[in-house]
């Protein structure tokens, strides 16, 4: 009888999707930063219809400290800084989150491929994203976004000139996912080439099927954990290229907002006469918390999916 | 080891072959010429430009007459900043990334390895997760945010620094810390990591039994297995660091390359481009060299036959 239920127990505890979840509740820093996370996302979302203040309509008060007014003071022409920062961070989520996934296309598709032909393909495929690799990455993503929009001015323009902004994220999320997915490829690559030679390849070879449904069926969902634990390391490093490109003046532009305008906006305020802190510190602590709670999150879920990778 | 430093350095000549052609075909696939940007050129005016600097002709010949200059060992002219030649820009600007570069890297080094050693030998206390806070938070603050905290604070607040220019070492302290930080924090959790596996073998075991004290643990057996992913890390991290930090050199007005490089791509100046890649993977490729030959040396088990 004792026997049998714990038999029953452990039947149930033994889902490993569980397992994971209880492991990824024990890391407590992640469990806050995916609380935090969430918050960020609903604010962000919510604060245009909670606010008085609109992220984009001038007001009369230039450089108001932060106060009862307006809880983080306002910018150069008058406007809100939180709401203007509610509004760069839904942007800049947005971003992160598309580009993020673009680049997990391309480097799924691409590093498995290459794993599972292998041979002459896989070492040319890889030495492809080798040279990418040497390529300061910074140069690829200019010339891509700078020539996107050379071709599109031609065809969209025509079309509707008022597309321009949200035509201009369009070309963020190609160049950024076309940046970031190498490491993911290299990766990915490296798991296939493990799994291929498992048993249930060899059934699903036996089967006939065919090798893409072998590849995306039965080997990519077998690396669903470590590609969710990628991807949450890898939207920080979006989100933080894209602030980096909205510094150059090559991402979004005004008067859309994300935190990396913001944070250059507050930085060409800085002068020797008065400072305004607040138009760099907010946005700036902003944006550094958010990929600080982004870094917690893949640490705890990479424990929680690969419990080994943790040395004791 | 010799034969091995020859034939890596061989090795290196069809890499950049084949970068040089990557480069030079994603600067010229992209629509749009250097002289798209100037205002009021005349059409007679552009086409006599092309004509100067060859860009009339098709894109093979373009490249072959490049790499022919190059096997002379010139860069090419500049084509948007006409008076100048590519060469012009690395002899100015090089000399002084690298200062930036190595005042950043030994600024990088000394922190991160301070810090990974104090969060690998508190290991389970609070300073452990403090110093783990700490080392995640500098990987999290980019260079724009801090730079001009930075400058916000002790150049124009409390005026203990210069706000830019870099006309003597004190100019470069804040810039060093700007670009210095991050890696600070990446070699600090390598360090941490590299010393956590290695205090947890076997030979340290042994060593404790024979009653070797832990300062004498650390430094004679630890250190020299624990530094290797740090080393490793230094090849890329010393490559981009040499070549300029396009937001620092642009906060601090430092006269350095990494202004170039991004501007040249934005203005598809495709000799300053081809130019300052090669130079990128040139000094990538002998760190590289650099990097496995200390590899060997700290560790005598890696041989290269």
């Amino acid at each position: 009888m004792i026997e049998e239920s714990n038999q029953t127990d452990l039947n149930q505890e033994i889902s490993p999707g569980k397992l994971a979840w209880r492991r990824f509740l024990e890391h407590k820093p992640a469990v806050c930063s995916l609380v935090f996370l969430i918050l960020i996302v609903v604010l962000s979302l919510a604060w245009p219809k909670i606010s008085p203040y609109s992220a984009t309509a001038l007001g009369d008060a230039q450089f108001d400290p932060p106060g009862k007014n307006h809880w983080g003071g306002t910018d150069v022409h008058g406007r809100d800084l939180v709401s203007r920062i509610f509004d760069g961070a839904r942007i800049s989520l947005l971003v992160g989150l598309v580009g993020t996934m673009v680049s997990l296309v391309i480097g799924v598709v691409w590093g498995a491929t290459a794993g599972y032909l292998g041979g002459r393909w896989d070492s040319m495929m890889m030495r492809v994203v080798d040279i990418l690799y040497s390529l300061p990455s910074v140069i690829f993503v200019i010339v891509l976004i700078t020539s996107l929009e050379g071709i599109f001015k031609k065809w969209l323009g025509m079309l509707n000139p008022s597309w321009g902004q949200n035509v201009r994220i369009l070309f963020l999320f190609c160049g950024l996912g076309a940046v970031s997915w190498l490491t993911m490829a290299r990766i990915i690559r490296g798991q296939v080439i493990t799994l291929k030679t498992r048993g249930f390849v060899e059934a699903a070879e036996a089967l006939g099927l065919s090798h893409g449904r072998i590849l995306f069926r039965h080997i990519v969902p077998n690396l669903t954990g470590i590609i969710v634990v990628y991807l949450t390391l890898t939207i920080p490093s979006v989100i933080l290229y894209e602030s980096f490109l909205s510094y150059l003046g090559l991402g979004i532009q005004a008067p859309q907002a994300s935190l990396g305008t913001l944070i250059n906006e507050g930085a060409r305020q800085i002068n020797p006469v008065k400072i305004y802190w607040w138009l760099l510190a907010l946005p700036g602590s902003f944006l550094v918390s958010t990929l600080v709670a982004l870094n917690f999150l893949g640490e705890g879920l990479r424990e929680a999916v690969d419990p080994l990778s943790e040395k004791k | 080891m010799r034969k091995l430093i020859i034939q890596r350095l061989l090795g290196i000549v069809p890499v950049l072959l084949l970068i040089s052609v990557a480069s030079f075909l994603l600067v010229k696939v992209a629509p749009g010429g250097p002289f798209a940007s100037d205002r009021n050129v005349s059409p007679e005016i552009a086409r006599n430009l092309e004509a100067k600097y060859h860009l009339d002709e098709p894109a093979w010949k373009q490249f072959l007459r490049y790499m022919g200059n190059l096997c002379r060992g010139d860069l090419g002219p500049s084509l948007k900043y006409r008076n100048h030649t590519v060469n012009d820009v690395i002899a100015q600007g090089l000399p002084v990334s690298i200062l930036l570069g190595l005042s950043s890297y030994l600024f990088a080094l000394g922190l991160g390895l301070s810090l990974g050693a104090f969060t690998a030998l508190r290991r389970g206390s609070w300073q452990e997760h403090f110093g783990s806070l700490f080392s995640l938070l500098m990987v999290c603050i980019p260079g724009f945010v801090l730079g001009p905290a930075l400058i916000m604070l002790f150049a124009v607040k409390w005026k203990l620094f210069p706000v830019a220019l870099l006309e003597s070492p004190w100019h470069l302290i804040l810039p060093t810390i700007t670009l210095g930080l991050f890696f600070a924090g990446k070699i600090s959790r390598l360090f941490r990591e590299g010393l956590r596996e290695t205090l947890t073998s076997d030979f340290i075991r042994t060593a404790r039994a024979k009653g070797a004290g832990e300062r004498l643990i650390l430094w004679r057996h630890c250190f020299k297995n624990a530094v290797l992913p740090v080393i490793s890390y230094s090849g890329p991290l010393l490559a981009d660091l040499f070549t300029g930090s396009f937001v620092v050199e642009n906060i601090f007005q430092i006269p350095g390359i990494g202004v170039f490089m991004v501007n040249g791509a934005t203005n598809r100046d495709y000799p300053m481009v081809v130019g300052l890649v090669l130079l990128y993977a040139v000094i990538l490729l002998i760190l590289n060299l650099l990097v496995d030959l200390a590899y060997g040396w700290l560790d005598p088990r890696v041989s290269y036959d």
